[in-house]
């Protein structure tokens, strides 16, 4: 039999077989010079559902890490604070029990009182980019009322208190005739009360106690931030005022000794409740820590698994590239040999 | 058998070079078309008393390979014009590389990536919720998302739009085709009739039956004296008894999400759409009816899908009483209640102007509710300014499982997210799985002209070496006249020298 081919299909088959391999050598540069895909579309299929997931996951962590960032720097400076905190507790402490109940160096445990007592206010009305860092979360307004502002509703609660049981302002001159045990009773109902429940937020703090939370990882949420109504704030609030606002060094032996042991018991509960305040941030801040070392763990396996979806091996596509190249150019070479290839040419 | 015989039979013989000659100048210039030209061939018979004439012209024919190559035709019209559709919905995606690290905020443009910068924006201002800037940062993305769905179901529409006027110049084309083969249809019935030489009737029949075909999947017979009969490939007549049937389709101008296309019609008989009795499968036609009533609809209804779970993901809820929930961050305009249906949820979406701050709104109504307006809406009644009981909840609601329509043809029960990637899957998939159909019927339409081309084209060679022979039997035929010229001569000049 013989075979039967028209001029046509002998032109259009070398022409068409060039233009393919055209086209195949545009993707294949494309995938040379970025390493993926041409059309990753095309190549993954319904697969790009997952790829797309993949990205949006990847963004997430990298999103929860940043975040993280702000998380332990509050930490870290709530840390900081709680422990320069427990330092000038212990401080006051140990000069109350050098003092072992004798008032001979009452003025001077009395300006330390009040030093701490600054100290404390300006601790936890401290602020990290506009937010009070121990407000809970109404961060908006500064948590602690300034005791020796002008008027302060937490000053002034004391001072009436005070002219209430004794009928004698804490600068007059006759605090010493208080009694220890009058001084005892006032230290152990009128004035506590003064640190606790509604009293405690409406003259000392505006702080909420809802303290804040984050996300740290996908799965884990956090509380990240110490609220300045924590029990271990107002016990350290309430010895703080007891040794400084309370006439100390003008009280006689029996009520300054009432108030050294009173303070002495509230600070020794208080430097134990900012230990473990302590504790608890310090977890969290390794939680934290925990979580940005699993994220980028994890963010590297995602990486991997979108690379193995979107990349191309680049040495297989540049010998790709170099036989389409032979290829096309044999095409060339065929093309212009088979034009010369007519009978016409040789009658 | 006389001198004179001799010379009528040369004389015949130079008739039949001559005319043969003409059949193959005919084939030459035929060679290179680009339409189909099938070899035609003189038939030269001997008659009575020996002399020879063209009997007849036919053409080359291969009918199952013709057949084979309207088929080809036909599919792979259909999966062209569903390629070029869903290659313009693919522009909804965008970039689907990760690659550059710029990538995510510039080039990516699908719904699923635009979810999930929201997301990350949402979650970054969860972190610092008393952060004006993060918060006008996460209304900023929640803007950007609406609008990502609204441009992508104007895409849609548009290619909804283009299919239909697609359709109805396909229409308007068969029409046409159908007028011109009546014409050429004729000229072949009389002309086999009468036995004239009907082969340009015959290749102008069949270079119309390929165009036909690109727009419709056709079937056909042939009935006495080359009458040819044109049904669908779902079997309605198109053409029959040498009488064109009425095509006939009214396009719709413009689509939207709940725009259902009309039908073409083809004899009275619908083929395309849901209510078609005997639908076709192939043809430019077929491919843009599945384009307007099927993949465009599905894409639509999964981004509508995915609008509702939005509006509803952040609808609020009565913090006081028991009122209706309202829509909160993400709403329709002028909506003052959730959406009952999410049909062209898409396209209307928007980001309420309350919490909106290039409109005048409050981004921080994002953490504090009562984004409706009414009071009774809000969450953060205490007015803190590091509440996040809201925000945690709202990213609670984005990554809880929903409930999707099955009109989405993907899956029914998944987070937004993962609705939103599976989105992206299908769509990727039917391009991908268009595509790849697209070069199959592409590479077999090659193989099928191919076949046509080699079963009954011209060989330019066999041609010319054909033209050798005629001029070689032309030249004999010329020298017989003169030879007989000659014996003639001869003959006569003997008569006169003959003794009287």
């Amino acid at each position: 039999m013989t075979s039967f081919i028209s001029t046509q299909s002998i032109t259009t088959s070398m022409r068409q077989s060039i233009l393919q391999m055209q086209s195949d050598l545009a993707a294949n540069e494309t995938e040379v010079s970025t390493g993926n895909y041409a059309d990753i579309g095309l190549s993954l299929g319904a697969t790009s559902g997952e790829d797309v997931s993949l990205q949006a996951q990847t963004s997430m962590l990298q999103t929860l890490t940043n975040t993280n960032q702000t998380v332990a720097t509050r930490l870290s400076a709530t840390q900081t604070t709680l422990s320069g905190l427990q330092t000038s507790a212990q401080k006051l402490l140990n000069s109350l029990l050098e003092g072992d109940g004798s008032n001979s160096n009452a003025s001077t445990i009395q300006a330390s009182g009040q030093n701490d007592l600054q100290g404390l206010i300006s601790s936890l009305n401290s602020s990290l980019n506009g937010d009070y860092t121990f407000a809970g979360t109404n961060t908006g307004t500064q948590p602690i009322t300034d005791y020796y502002a002008t008027g302060a509703a937490n000053k002034t609660a004391v001072d009436n208190a005070y002219l209430t049981a004794f009928g004698m302002s804490q600068t007059s001159s006759g605090v010493s005739t208080i009694s220890g045990a009058n001084m005892q009773s006032f230290l152990d109902t009128q004035f506590a009360s003064l640190f606790q429940g509604t009293n405690w937020s409406t003259n000392w703090s505006s702080a909420s106690s809802q303290t804040l939370t984050n996300q740290i990882s996908e799965s884990q949420t956090a509380s990240t931030s110490v609220s300045a109504n924590n029990p271990a704030f107002q016990q350290l609030a309430q010895a703080y005022t007891m040794v400084a606002d309370l006439g100390t060094q003008n009280l006689n032996s029996s009520a300054y000794q009432a108030v050294s042991s009173t303070a002495q018991s509230l600070l020794t509960s208080a430097i134990s409740n900012l230990t473990d305040l302590q504790a608890n941030v310090g977890m969290v801040q390794t939680d934290v820590t925990n979580a940005n070392n699993q994220m980028s763990v994890q963010s590297n396996i995602l990486s991997t698994q979108i690379g193995n979806l979107e990349s191309v091996n680049t040495y297989e596509v540049s010998t790709r590239i170099t036989d389409l190249q032979t290829q096309i150019e044999d095409s060339y070479a065929l093309t212009s040999q088979l034009a010369q290839l007519s009978l016409v040419k040789f009658l | 058998m006389s001198l004179s015989s001799a010379a009528s039979l040369a004389q015949s013989g130079l008739n039949t070079v001559t005319a043969e000659i003409s059949v193959l100048s005919r084939n030459i210039s035929g060679a290179s078309d680009t339409s189909i030209y099938s070899e035609k061939t003189a038939n030269v018979i001997t008659g009575p008393g020996g002399a020879s004439q063209v009997a007849s012209i036919t053409r080359a024919t291969n009918q199952a390979v013709f057949q084979n190559l309207l088929g080809a035709t036909s599919a792979n019209a259909t999966q062209s014009a569903l390629l070029s559709g869903i290659n313009t919905l693919n522009e909804t995606i965008g970039n689907l590389s990760s690659s550059s690290s710029s990538s995510t905020t510039s080039s990516a443009s699908s719904p699923s990536a635009l979810l999930s910068n929201f997301t990350d924006a949402l979650q970054s201002y969860e972190a610092s919720p008393s952060d004006s800037t993060l918060a006008g940062a996460a209304v900023a993305a929640a803007v950007t998302l609406a609008q990502g769905l609204n441009s992508a179901t104007a895409t849609v529409n548009q290619v909804r739009e283009q299919a239909d006027s697609g359709i109805a110049t396909s229409v308007q084309t068969i029409n046409s085709l159908l007028t011109q083969f009546q014409t050429a249809n004729a000229q072949i019935v009389n002309g086999t009739a009468t036995g004239a030489d009907v082969t340009n009737a015959q290749n102008t029949r069949d270079n119309i039956l390929t165009q036909l075909a690109q727009q419709i999947g056709i079937t056909t017979t042939t009935g006495a004296n080359g009458n040819m009969s044109i049904y669908t490939d779902s079997g309605v007549t198109l053409f029959q008894g040498g009488a064109a049937r009425n095509v006939t389709f009214s396009p719709t101008n413009s689509y939207t999400a709940a725009t259902t296309g009309n039908a073409v019609y083809v004899d009275g008989v619908a083929v395309t759409g849901a209510s078609a009795s005997m639908p076709i499968t192939s043809g430019t036609i077929a491919g843009l009816a599945n384009l307007r009533d099927n993949v465009t609809v599905t894409y639509q209804a999964q981004l509508d899908g995915m609008a509702g779970a939005l509006i509803n993901t952040f609808a609020e809820s009565d913090q006081t009483g028991s009122g209706p929930n309202l829509p909160g961050l993400f709403t329709t305009p002028g909506a003052t209640s959730l959406p009952t249906s999410t049909t062209g949820l898409a396209g209307q979406i928007s980001v309420n102007a309350s919490v909106d701050p290039s409109q005048g709104g409050n981004a921080l109504l994002l953490r504090d509710g009562g984004i409706s307006g009414n009071s009774n809406y809000t969450y953060n009644t205490s007015g803190n300014t590091s509440y996040t009981t809201r925000l945690t909840q709202l990213l609670g609601n984005l990554s809880a499982t929903q409930t999707f329509s099955a009109a989405s043809g993907i899956t029914t029960s998944a987070s937004l997210s993962s609705y939103a990637s599976a989105s992206v899957g299908w769509l990727e998939g039917q391009y991908s799985n268009v595509s790849s159909q697209s070069t199959t019927q592409s590479t077999l339409l090659n193989t099928a002209t191919t076949a046509l081309s080699n079963a009954t084209g011209v060989n330019l060679d066999n041609e010319m070496s054909k033209m050798l022979d005629l001029e070689n039997s032309y030249s004999a035929t010329a020298k017989l006249i003169q030879t007989i010229d000659t014996m003639f001569g001869t003959l006569i000049t003997n008569l006169e020298n003959l003794p009287a």
